[in-house]
Parts: C-alpha cells; structure tokens; sequence
C-alpha cells in the first residue's frame, strides 16, 4: 500500500517536473487547442500608474501588463486575448494606457466586465474588439477629480476638463455610445448617493451601447475563437510548414 | 497624477507609509512571482503574474505555497 503510494506520488512529481521544465526552456506552456492559443489578463483592484499603492489596495500595475501585452502580440503562438476586468478604477493615465494597447492590438481580443468595471475600468472594457458583461456586474461611469493641492483658478477647471476629455474621447471612439450620452451619463445627478454619475447594470451597459453583449466565460470564449477563426482565413495569417502538424495550429476553426 | 476611482482617495491613500514593504517581485521557474519573503531564504507566494492560463495550474506555485530560493 505505502509503496503504491509512493510510486503515485513519483509519476505525478515527474509530470510536475516536465512542466516546469517545459516553463523554464520555453518560457511558457502553451495550451494546445485547434480552436486557438488565447492569453488570459486580469485586471483586478486600483490601476497602479505612476504612484506604488499602500498595501491595503489590490492593484494592476501598469508595469506588468505593458510588457505582457506586448508579449502577447508579438508570441507567434499566441493567438488571442481574454481581458477580465473587476476593477474600481485607477489612474487615469495607467488606465487609458491600457487600453490603448489593447485597443491597437492586432490580435483579437475580448473583455469580460465580472463584478465591477467602474471609472477608468470604462475605457479598458471598450477597448477590445467585442465586449462582455455579466448580468451582475456593474460599471460606475462619474467625472474625474482631481486629489492634492490645487490652484483655484478657471484653467484649473479647464484642465480637468481637458483631461476627462482624453476618457470620453477614448469610449465614444471604441465604443457605440456616443460622446454626447456617454457624457450625459458622466454628468447625471440623482443617481448616486453622494455623487454626480450613473451607475449601469449589465444589461443597461449594452442598452447605452457602452458593452456588446451580456454574457459570461463561456460566451466571451466562444467570441474569442470565433474571431480567430476569422483571422486565420484572412490571407496575411501565415503558419510556418514545420508548426502545421502541430495540434495548437492546423487551421480549424 | 489623477485618480479615477470610486474608492474614496483617502481610502486609497491610508497607510501610504507602509507602501511597497512586505511584497517583492521574484522569477522562480520562469515564473514571475509576488511573494512574501520569509526568515530561511524562502518565500511564501502570494499571486503569480502571467497571461498564460497553464501558469496557474503549477502545484509549487499556488498561493499560500512556500517555495526555497535556489
């Protein structure tokens, strides 16, 4: 019996090993599904952009998910991106950085709104060629403020204005609500308790067009690799010879 | 720097002298890591940070699980 046991425990300690070692000479393990190779990135807690949080705040840093994206476009293997966002916000220029990467990707890429996809998450939701949320989740769309010491003068005012202009600019462009509404909805009263804003439900966020679809995992995922269908029989998605045996990328779709 | 949250600022800034203390950033098996580092040269991990799903699936790796410094 102890013996049986041990022997269990060697054949699983060896398929460990195998995968690591896999990890450590390819840098990463890739999954082998003929529908595609997707990329999974969370985007969970405060967006950290040029200031370190304290601890008490979950954040995304900025510095981690640049990098990865560009990883993710430039990997041959990688096919498409899953974005899952429940966040409260964050900085503003971490946030829109972001989501112009994800925006100018050439990849296909989904988000999944979960939860919450509040004040800058707005952006990053929209960024990806088709966008999902759940029934439950919400999005908080309000103004930007500004923290700190400040100069009570007009420009002051106009600066802000200048700088959430950056945020509508970005939504009514990757998105089908329109500047006007989306900032109507910025600028709405009586709807949150100590707060000019609105707060949209799932099914709201796709009737005000800021989302495509209500959906979950399972829908987000099936978008996914149907626009990477659609991107394989495009003429420029080209597959080196020697990778066409491979399981991860004959051109089913 | 402008915050665009709903989490009130001061909530967010609570404790800021205590920021960046207890986490530090490793590369263990390929992996980026954030993890505790503990007394004896090891480390308990707390998130890994990658975009490939298979990352999450390494048994060493899982949070809570301690790992040696090679």
């Amino acid at each position: 019996m102890a013996n049986s046991y041990t022997e269990k425990k060697n054949i699983h300690g060896n398929q460990n090993n195998q995968n690591a070692q896999m990890v450590k000479s390819f840098g990463q393990a890739y999954i082998k599904n003929s529908k595609g190779n997707i990329h999974c990135m969370t985007i969970i807690g405060q967006i950290e952009g040029h200031m370190v949080l304290p601890p008490q705040n979950k954040t995304t840093k900025y510095e981690h998910i640049i990098p990865q994206l560009v990883g993710i476009e430039e990997n041959r293997k990688v096919e498409g991106l899953l974005l899952i966002l429940n966040t409260v916000g964050g900085d503003v220029e971490a946030g829109l950085a972001i989501a112009e990467m994800v925006a100018s990707m050439s990849k296909p890429a989904v988000s999944l709104v979960l939860g919450g996809g509040h004040s800058i998450g707005v952006p990053m939701a929209v960024s990806t060629a088709y966008s999902f949320i759940a029934p439950s989740a919400t999005m908080t769309i309000h103004p930007i403020r500004l923290n700190g010491m400040i100069i009570g003068v007009p420009q002051t005012f106009e600066y802000f204005d200048k700088m959430q202009e950056r945020v509508v600019e970005f939504v009514a462009k990757n998105s089908s609500i329109g500047r006007e509404k989306f900032r109507e909805l910025l600028l709405k009263t009586g709807e949150l308790a100590n707060d000019v804003g609105t707060i949209l439900f799932g099914e709201e966020a796709v009737k005000e067009g800021l989302i495509n679809e209500v959906g979950g995992l399972k829908d987000a995922l099936a978008k996914l690799y149907e626009l990477i269908c659609e991107k394989r029989k495009t003429k420029k998605y080209k597959i080196k010879e020697e990778e066409k045996n491979d399981p991860a990328h004959n051109n089913t779709c | 720097m402008i915050l665009h949250t709903i989490i009130p600022v001061e909530k967010v800034f609570e404790n800021i002298e205590n920021a960046d203390k207890y986490l530090k950033e490793i590369i263990y098996e390929g992996e980026r890591l954030e993890v505790i580092p503990l007394s004896d040269n090891s480390y308990c991990v707390q998130r890994i940070i990658s975009t490939d799903p298979q990352s999450f699936f390494n048994e060493k790796l899982q949070p809570g699980s301690i790992i040696k410094a090679t």
